[in-house]
């Protein structure tokens, strides 16, 4: 997911991006209220881990122009001041939760975690990347147009790496975010469901060559979605029915 | 202003100025724990001395503006 830090504190905000990188998101950082919105106009994050005391522009200014111009965009705030009217303000302004400094780095994780996941449901059930077609209401996917079969499992693996777009998914983050298990689990297991994703998604499409899997190896790291462009296979006639001989 | 009012005000904003370089403290050693390796332990464990000495700076404000304070007549 896409992050935006907006922290005036510079040591704060670059151990927040840091952090949120290790996470495996997608992480800028700016230290005021101008350069947020400048930013966020430029690369709209999926969520924005605003401070609410910046300089130029203050939070709740730059939640009042979110709220206008970016309304998808989740925004998490931080604060250092206990009043209540002060939270009550920013979440009537479109803030999806609060957090009061000094907090917990896992904390702070957790609560974007829990933020991307309210998100997520509410998020067009449709992924599409190249050939592929999820449905994540119906559950159902589609190789060039026919049903591929998956497991929940299969299902929640290949969800996770439409969702990133293409960019590369460390083994121990599908671990992570897929099994929601340690890295001391082991990856392997990460290994055997690819391959089996890539059993499934080439068995329905007779024309894919070995090699022209959709998902692709990143030596040493873990796993993305091929470029749809070298991807991108005809619609097959006939979907959901067996191909005849030849075809 | 009561003198009692005048104490609650400074404490909040004494108390504010130190919440930030303690939540930076607290996340990078929390980072610095998740990294596991002996480099990066060794540049959380530099960073965090650095957020200590904005602690001391952050207590060394609040003492003054509550001696600032003692010093008022209500």
């Amino acid at each position: 997911m896409r992050v935006l830090v907006v922290e005036d504190d510079r040591a704060l905000g670059l151990f927040l991006q840091k952090g949120l990188k290790l996470e495996g998101h997608d992480v800028d950082w700016v230290g005021d209220g101008e350069s947020a919105l400048e930013r966020a106009a430029e690369r709209p994050p999926d969520l924005m881990v605003l401070d609410l005391s910046l300089p130029q522009r203050d939070g709740t200014e730059v939640l009042e122009e979110m709220q206008e111009r970016l309304a998808e965009t989740s925004v998490l705030v931080l604060t250092g001041r206990s009043e209540i009217e002060e939270r009550v303000r920013c979440l009537n302004l479109g803030a999806d939760d609060f957090l009061m400094k000094p907090f917990s780095f896992h904390e702070l994780s957790a609560r974007c975690r829990a933020i991307l996941r309210r998100r997520e449901r509410f998020a067009n059930p449709v992924l599409r990347w190249g050939s592929i077609d999820m449905n994540r209401t119906e559950r159902t996917v589609f190789h060039a147009g026919r049903a591929v079969e998956l497991t929940v499992r299969e299902f929640a693996l290949l969800e996770f790496l439409l969702r990133r777009g293409g960019e590369c998914c460390t083994r121990s983050e599908l671990l992570r975010e897929v099994w929601q298990a340690a890295p001391e689990v082991g990856a392997n297991v990460v290994d055997v469901y690819i391959t089996y994703l890539r059993r499934k998604l080439a068995a329905v499409v007779p024309v894919m060559e070995a090699g022209d899997s959709v998902i692709e190896t990143v030596r040493g790291l873990g796993y993305r979605m091929r470029s749809s462009r070298t991807t991108e296979i005809p619609l097959l006639p006939f979907a959901g029915q067996p191909l005849a001989k030849g075809a | 202003m009561t003198l009692r009012d005048r104490y609650v005000r400074e404490m909040e904003q004494g108390l504010h100025d130190l919440c930030q370089p303690v939540t930076s403290l607290q996340c990078r050693l929390e980072l610095g724990r998740m990294a596991d390796d002996e480099a990066s332990l060794r540049e959380a464990v530099d960073e965090s001395l650095q957020e200590t000495r904005r602690i001391f700076a952050a207590i060394a404000g609040i003492r003054e503006r509550l001696l600032g304070c003692a010093g008022e007549k209500e």
